[in-house]
């Protein structure tokens, strides 16, 4: 195409009344190109399981069986095989939905990934639907009263809530609710979170987990308000006479919100590391638990499942992130 | 008559750090005694360079000085209103009703994640509570026609970065003229447009004015632009006004040297008198501002006293105020340092 070719496309792809499409084409672009992403992960995840220094003929066998019995397994589990041949194994494998069994117990894999996914999801709603409204709202209150008393004392909190280790807020969290008020559960999940001995043993494990992003998301936001609030669309809307307040909400909320979200989906991923040691402190029956059990005791299979779910649940929030991007900013939007 | 907008006195200032580096802070004037004279309908234009405190006195009208900023004396008279003195929330019932203001740059002065018609009915139903999304909208569309917004039907729901510079300017206009305000205040209208589209900007203003009779503050560093549009011009200099008058006294009769400077300065205009010239030297900083008249350390014409005192305004017509010791200036007075 030659370059004058090229400048007037642009300009018809500007000015095309069909803007729709090209939202369109942006969202079928953004799901597809999570593919190879998720594909990578499967390789990576795999290929982390074939360096660990551990034998699953080993591990299943268990440690009382003779050198016969365990080669005999390797055998029969295809662990002689060359690694693309495995790989290749483990693939047709997966297109079955079939994640294998666990080492320990024979468990099929799948089944439990699925009985830990449930609560593990719970747990992560819970604490976004806590500490991100919070953390906006202090975020933009700081910002909105600046350099004021609340707004030192709301920078000073944010600050402490981002230092303090998810354990030790775990560990505060049970001795305060669960020792001293004797209030909350702390050991493990009650049930569904809609029972209220559910409910009951969510709280504290949410509330240490959303101390985690609530430092972060405080501070993001207190800037983001304070960076929209002092551009000139906020001094035109300040000249139509509105409220401070709505001026603060209306205009250097609503653009602060991207990135906001930008870094709300970023924290994610720590969040899921943060939810291991959550699970651990509270005995909470979900993904984190799962893998670090699974780790420690060699169930190499089960250790890859999670894995493998982990690291989707991860893109698949960055690419749920983007697509709300899309909703928020009417220029990427077109 | 009382004038639509008066004011008397003004000063402003703005707080600096300290030069201990510590928490005290010190002030410096920005605007400094500055009186001007509005009337209904009429466009009086603020003329000056960069730093002259143009945009301050704009933005002190509308109450919308930055936090470090502040009025320290003076009033603000709107039809006899003291707007210097009014406490924030009535002075936000008049900002946008009675006083509107657009903006130097459209392309950052609109919000970009609301369309423009929701911007445009947010202005609207700020001051008119009580109207439901429906009519909002067609009024908000009304109002983008008078705008002289082509297909505003349709256009009513674009975002920002969807229009032209010009259209954007468009929308500026008509969410300032949404409410009807006596007083629109323009900072540099034009300054990021196209030739073409300032023209036709300056043009939709001018017919606007007829139409609604709105008295406009035009701030600008473009004489040419003033020549278009102003019926009265204001001079400022280093936060003070150095030279008032008609606009056709400020081409034909100017009588203080800085108006005469930028005369000067001013390519088409000094094309027949010989060279253009550029005046010697920068405008102070605001902190060591010079004894006497400001403009003295780059004045052609500056005699001794000119440093001592600061040159009181003298009526030298009916409309025509100069505050220079030597007007009404001789004709060999040289309009810059050579």
């Amino acid at each position: 195409m030659t370059g004058r070719a090229r400048f007037r496309n642009a300009a018809a792809f500007r000015t095309s009344p069909r803007a729709g499409t090209c939202m369109k084409r942006y969202v079928a672009y953004r799901v597809a190109v999570t593919m190879p992403v998720l594909l990578g992960v499967l390789v990576v995840g795999f290929l982390l399981m074939q360096v660990v220094p551990s034998d699953p003929a080993a591990v299943r066998a268990g440690p009382q069986a003779s050198a016969e019995v365990v080669a005999a397994l390797r055998e029969e589990m295809g662990l002689n095989r060359a690694l693309p041949m495995r790989f290749a194994l483990y693939l047709r494998q997966l297109a079955r939905g079939d994640l294998g069994r666990s080492l320990i117990n024979d468990a099929p894999v799948a089944t439990e990934l699925g009985r830990a996914i449930g609560p593990s999801m719970e747990l992560m709603t819970a604490c976004l639907l806590w500490s991100v409204p919070v953390a906006v709202a202090l975020g933009t209150f700081a910002a909105y009263r600046r350099n004021s008393v609340f707004d030192r004392a709301i920078v000073m909190l944010s600050i402490g809530a981002a230092s303090v280790p998810v354990f030790f807020v775990g560990l505060l969290a049970i001795w305060i609710g669960g020792f001293w008020w004797q209030l909350l559960p702390f050991t493990g999940r009650g049930g569904p979170f809609w029972t209220r001995a559910g409910l009951a043993s969510l709280v504290l494990p949410a509330f240490t987990l959303g101390f985690v992003l609530l430092g972060a998301v405080v501070r993001i936001t207190r800037t983001a308000v304070l960076d929209a609030l002092s551009s000139d669309h906020v001094r035109t809307a300040r000249a139509k006479g509105l409220s401070e307040w709505s001026v603060t909400l209306r205009h250097a909320l609503r653009n602060a919100l991207i990135p906001i979200v930008t870094l709300v989906g970023l924290q994610i991923g720590y969040l899921i590391g943060g939810a291991v040691a959550t699970e651990i402190i509270f005995s909470w029956p979900g993904m984190g638990r799962l893998a670090v059990n699974a780790i420690t005791s060699s169930d190499l299979p089960m250790a890859q499942g999670a894995i493998l779910v982990i690291a989707a649940a991860f893109v698949l929030t960055n690419l749920a992130v983007d697509l709300l991007q899309l909703l928020l900013d009417p220029r990427i939007r077109r | 008559m009382t004038p639509l907008l008066s004011i008397e006195g003004l000063h402003t200032t703005i707080r600096v750090p300290g030069s201990n580096g510590g928490r005290e802070h010190g002030e410096v004037g920005v605007v400094d005694g500055v009186d001007l004279v509005l009337d209904a309908g009429r466009t009086l234009a603020l003329v000056g360079e960069s730093g002259c405190g143009k945009s301050m006195l704009s933005l002190a009208i509308m109450g919308l000085l930055p936090p470090v900023a502040r009025i320290a004396s003076g009033r603000i008279l709107l039809d006899g209103l003291d707007l210097a003195s009014l406490p924030a929330s009535a002075l936000r019932a008049i900002r946008g009703r009675r006083v509107a203001m657009i903006f130097q740059d459209p392309m950052t002065s609109l919000n970009p994640v609301l369309s423009v018609g929701a911007q445009i009915m947010e202005a609207i139903r700020v001051h008119v509570p009580g109207l439901d999304r429906r009519a909002l909208r067609a009024r908000a569309i009304a109002t983008m026609e008078k705008a002289r917004i082509p297909n505003a039907a349709a256009r009513v729901d674009a975002y920002p970065h969807q229009l032209s510079g010009g259209l954007r300017q468009r929308v500026m206009i008509a969410m300032a003229l949404a409410c009807g305000p006596e007083l629109l205040i323009a900072d540099e209208p034009t300054t990021a447009l196209d030739v073409t589209v300032q023209a036709q900007i300056l043009g939709l203003l001018r017919d606007l004015q007829r139409e609604t009779g709105m008295a406009l503050l035009l701030i600008t560093h473009d004489l040419g632009v003033v020549a278009e549009m102003a019926d009265e011009v204001a001079v400022m200099y280093a936060g003070r006004v150095m030279e008032q008058a008609p606009v056709s006294a400020i081409f034909d009769d100017p009588q203080h040297p800085y108006t005469l400077g930028l005369l000067g300065c001013t390519p088409a205009l000094a094309m027949n008198a010989g060279r253009q010239r550029a005046i010697a030297g920068g405008v102070p900083p605001l902190a060591s501002m010079p004894p006497g008249c400001r403009f003295h350390p780059r004045c052609a014409a500056a005699l001794p006293d000119c440093a001592r005192a600061r040159p009181m305004p003298r009526r030298l017509g009916e409309r025509h105020l100069a505050a220079c010791l030597r007007s009404p200036l001789e004709a060999s007075v040289p309009a810059a340092r050579p």
